[in-house]
C-alpha cells in the first residue's frame, strides 16, 4: 500500500515523522518530487486565485501525486505549540485540498493540535490510521519513533550549521516553505552562499533568544512562526554586532496574512533605528529570476558599502552561540 | 480622554449610546469614505486587510477632531484582527500621533485585566452601571439592525423606486445628532412610522439573495460598495449572515456561558468544514448551505483582498455550490476595486439567477 505525501509546507519540519510513523507499520511512502515548473503550474491551475504561493504548489504536489498512491497524507496543523496557532490556510489545508481537486484517492488527515492544556496524541495517531486497519498500540510505538527523528533531524540541522564557516553573515526571515523550497526562492540561499554569507535562519537561533525577544511584544504573539520571525528579527536588530550579521532579508509570499504583521513590525523597529540593512523580497508565481537577481545584488552591495563606512560595524567571524 | 474607534456598521449607535451613558467624551469617526481608505492605504502596509486600513483613517479622522484615545475589541487569533490593536498603534506611533489604545480583550485568559480596561474607558469602576448601559448599547445596534434590515426588505418591493433611499438619508443624517438612548429609539420609531407610508408592490416576489464572507466587509457599507441597498435597488430581497448586534450577543452573552446560537449554523457546515479556522469562515460555509437549503436564489461572498479564513472558504464554496445546484459569487475586495465594475458584476448576477428562476417556471 502506498501513502503520497505531497512535499509542501509543514513537510520541511515534520516529513521525519510521517516517514518513520508510516514506513515502521509496513507502508511506502511516495514523495513527490521537488518543486518544479509543472508542480507549479498543475498548483496555479487547481488552487484558488487569491491563495499565496506555498499554498498553490501544495495543490501542485497533490495533484501530481494523486493518481499514483492508494492514500494520500494531508496533515492539518491546527497548532504546533501551546497557546499558539497557525495560519488560517494551514488549519484548513484539508478542506482546500478536498474540495479543489477531484479524483482524490482516500485522504488522510490527522489534526495536529497542541493549543490547549491537555492534548490529544491519542486522537491524532487515531487520525493516522483511520482508513489503515492498523492496531493502535502499534502505531503508537511508531509515532514515538517519529518523534525521536524529528528531534535527530532538528540536531542535525543545528550542527550542520555549526561547521559552517563564512566571514559574512546575513539573517534570513522566512517561513520554512519559501526558505528550503529552493523552486519557490529560486534557490536564494544557494546564491547567498555563493556570494560568501553565511544565512542564518530563525532554524539556527537559540530558542531562548526568540522567546526573549518576541516577549517584547505588547501583546502575546500566537502564531508559532510569527514567535520565531519576530523574535529573530528582533534578536537580529538588538544583537546584531554579537551575532556578527551584516544585514536582513525577509522572504515572503505575496498576499501572505502572517508577514504582512510581522515584517512589517520588524521594519518599523529597524526604520526607527537606522542601523541594519533590511530587504522585503516578495515572491509569487510570477516573479522573474533576473529581477529577483538585480534586487539581492543590489542589496548585498548596499551593506558592503555600509560596512565599509560605519566604524561601529566591523564584527563579522565570530560565533553566534559564544556568549 | 476623548475616546473614538474604527467605524463598523452600526457599531457607532452602540457606542454613542454607551459612552454618552456613562459621561465620557466620543468622537464618532466621519462616516468612511475614499478620503479615510486613502489615509489608510498611504500608511500601512500594501498587504494588510483591508479593515485595518480603514480603520487607520478612521482614527485620524477622529484625532483631527480631537480624540486622544482609541478603543477597539482583540482576539487571540488565530487571524490577524488579534495583532490589529499592535499594528495600529505601531502605524499611528510612525506618523507622530501620541495617542492612547485600549484594547478589549482579556489577554492570555486574564479577564480581570479586561475588566480593569473597561473601567478606564468608561471612567467609573461601577460595574452595574457599565453592565447597564452596555445592554442599552446592544439593545440599540440590535434595533438599528432591525430598521435597516427592514428598511432593505420594503426597497426590494417598493413601488417607487428610491423611496426608501431618500428615508435612509434623512434616518442616517438624524441618527449621528441624536443623544442618548431615548431619542434613538424616537428616531427609529418615526422612522418606522414613515417607512408604512411606502407603498409596496404585492405581486413582486423578490429574488433571494444571501451575503456571506468576512464580517466586516459585509457589516461596513463604505468597503462593501453598499452591496445590500445596491440589491435592495435592484428588487432583490437580501439576508446577510452576520449582524454586530448578534455578534456582540454571541460573543458577551453566550460564547461565555460555553454555548452558542450557532447550533443550526455548525450543522449546516458539518460536511463541508467542522471547525473555526480563524475569522469567520466557519459561518460563511455554514451559512451557505443554510441558505442553499432555505430557497435562496443565489449566495455572494465577500472577502477583502488576502483574507486567509475566507481564501478557505472560497475554496469550499465551488462544492456547495454544485451540491445544491446554487448560482454563487465571489467578490474581492480592494482598494482598486471600481464602484462601476463592480455594480456591473452584480446586476450581471441578478440578471443571471432571473434568468435561472425563468427557465425554473
Ligand atoms: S503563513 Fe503566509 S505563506 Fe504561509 S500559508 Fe499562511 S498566508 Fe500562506
Ligand atoms: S478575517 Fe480576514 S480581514 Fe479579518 S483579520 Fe483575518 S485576514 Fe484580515
Amino acid at each position: 500500500m502506498k501513502i503520497g505525501i505531497p512535499r509542501g509546507l509543514l513537510y520541511y519540519y515534520y516529513f521525519p515523522l510521517w516517514k518513520t510513523f508510516y514506513e515502521n507499520l509496513g507502508f511506502k511512502i511516495i514523495l513527490s518530487p521537488e518543486t518544479n515548473k509543472s508542480i507549479l503550474d498543475l498548483g496555479v491551475k487547481t488552487c484558488v486565485d487569491e491563495a499565496c504561493l506555498p499554498v498553490k504548489v501544495f495543490h501542485g504536489h497533490v495533484e501530481y501525486l494523486k493518481d499514483k498512491v492508494d492514500f494520500l497524507f494531508i496533515p492539518r496543523h491546527t497548532s504546533l505549540s501551546y497557546g499558539e496557532f497557525t495560519c488560517p490556510k494551514l488549519c484548513g489545508l484539508p478542506e482546500m485540498i478536498i474540495n479543489s481537486i477531484t479524483k482524490l484517492p482516500k485522504v488522510i488527515k490527522p489534526d495536529f493540535n497542541l493549543h490547549g492544556k491537555n492534548i490529544n496524541i491519542d486522537k491524532t495517531i487515531k487520525e493516522m490510521i483511520e482508513p489503515l486497519n492498523i492496531n493502535i498500540k502499534q502505531a503508537r510505538l511508531a509515532f514515538f519513533n517519529g518523534l525521536e527523528q524529528i528531534r535527530i533531524h532538528k540536531e542535525k540541522v543545528f550542527k550542520e550549521f555549526h561547521f559552517k564557516y563564512h566571514s559574512k553573515r546575513l539573517l534570513v526571515l522566512s517561513h520554512p516553505y519559501t526558505l528550503y523550497d529552493s523552486f519557490i526562492n529560486m534557490n536564494l540561499l544557494k546564491k547567498l552562499e555563493n556570494m560568501g554569507y553565511l544565512v542564518i535562519t530563525i532554524d539556527n537561533i537559540e530558542d531562548i533568544k526568540i522567546n526573549y525577544y518576541a516577549g517584547k511584544l505588547p501583546k502575546k504573539m500566537f502564531w508559532t512562526f510569527g514567535r520565531q520571525l519576530i523574535g529573530s528579527g528582533l534578536y537580529g536588530i538588538a544583537e546584531k554586532e554579537k551575532i556578527g550579521i551584516d544585514g536582513i532579508i525577509y522572504l515572503s509570499s505575496f498576499a501572505c496574512g502572517l508577514d504582512s504583521i510581522i515584517a512589517d513590525y520588524i521594519e518599523r523597529q529597524i526604520r526607527r533605528r537606522n542601523n541594519i540593512p533590511f530587504i522585503q523580497l516578495i515572491i509569487d508565481e510570477h516573479t522573474g529570476e533576473a529581477g529577483l537577481n538585480t534586487r539581492i545584488e543590489a542589496f548585498t552591495e548596499m551593506m558592503e558599502r555600509r560596512k565599509l563606512y560605519d566604524s561601529n560595524f566591523s564584527s563579522y567571524g565570530k560565533c553566534i552561540y559564544r556568549s | 480622554m476623548i475616546v473614538t474607534f474604527p467605524h463598523m456598521g452600526n457599531v457607532y449607535i452602540g457606542a454613542k449610546v454607551l459612552m454618552e451613558g456613562l459621561g465620557v467624551d466620543i468622537v464618532i469617526p466621519p462616516p468612511s469614505s475614499d478620503k479615510t481608505l486613502e489615509i489608510g492605504s498611504t500608511y500601512s502596509t500594501e498587504f494588510i486587510c483591508a479593515p485595518l486600513k480603514i480603520n487607520i483613517g478612521n482614527y485620524i479622522e477622529s484625532i483631527k477632531k480631537g480624540a486622544d484615545t482609541v478603543l477597539i475589541t482583540g482576539s487571540n487569533g488565530p487571524c490577524r484582527f488579534g495583532f490589529y490593536g499592535v499594528i495600529e498603534q505601531e502605524i499611528l506611533r510612525d506618523m507622530g500621533y501620541d495617542v492612547e489604545f485600549i484594547i478589549f480583550e482579556a489577554p492570555e485568559g486574564d479577564v480581570g485585566e479586561l475588566i480593569r480596561r473597561i473601567q478606564k474607558a468608561t471612567k467609573t469602576r461601577n460595574i452595574g452601571r457599565i453592565a447597564k448601559q452596555i445592554i442599552k448599547a446592544q439593545r440599540a445596534i440590535i434595533t438599528a439592525d432591525r430598521l435597516e434590515r427592514d428598511m432593505l426588505n420594503i426597497e426590494a418591493r417598493e413601488v417607487k423606486k428610491g423611496s426608501i433611499r431618500m428615508l435612509r438619508k434623512i434616518y442616517k443624517d438624524e441618527v449621528e445628532k441624536v443623544k442618548g438612548e431615548k431619542e434613538l429609539m424616537n428616531l427609529i420609531k418615526n422612522t418606522y412610522n414613515e417607512m408604512t407610508k411606502v407603498q409596496i408592490n404585492k405581486d413582486h416576489i423578490p429574488l433571494k439573495i444571501g451575503l456571506i464572507g468576512e464580517i466586516y466587509t459585509l457589516i461596513e457599507p463604505y468597503i462593501n460598495f453598499h452591496v445590500e441597498e445596491k440589491l435592495a435597488n435592484l428588487g432583490v430581497e437580501v439576508h446577510r449572515s452576520l449582524y454586530i448586534g448578534d455578534w456582540l450577543s454571541e460573543h458577551l452573552v453566550y460564547r461565555p456561558m460555553g454555548l452558542t446560537k450557532e447550533v443550526k449554523i455548525r450543522k449546516a457546515a458539518k460536511p463541508y468544514l467542522d471547525r473555526c479556522i480563524g475569522g469567520h469562515a466557519w459561518e460563511t460555509i455554514g451559512y451557505a448551505a443554510h441558505y442553499c437549503q432555505s430557497g435562496y436564489d443565489g449566495i455572494i461572498q465577500l472577502l477583502p483582498f488576502g483574507c486567509m479564513p475566507e481564501i478557505v472558504a472560497e475554496s469550499i464554496l465551488p462544492t456547495i455550490q454544485r451540491d445544491y445546484n446554487i448560482p454563487l459569487m465571489t467578490l474581492v475586495l480592494d482598494e482598486l476595486t471600481g464602484d462601476t465594475g463592480y455594480l456591473t458584476r452584480l446586476e450581471a448576477f441578478v440578471d443571471m439567477i432571473e434568468r435561472k428562476r425563468e427557465r425554473r417556471k
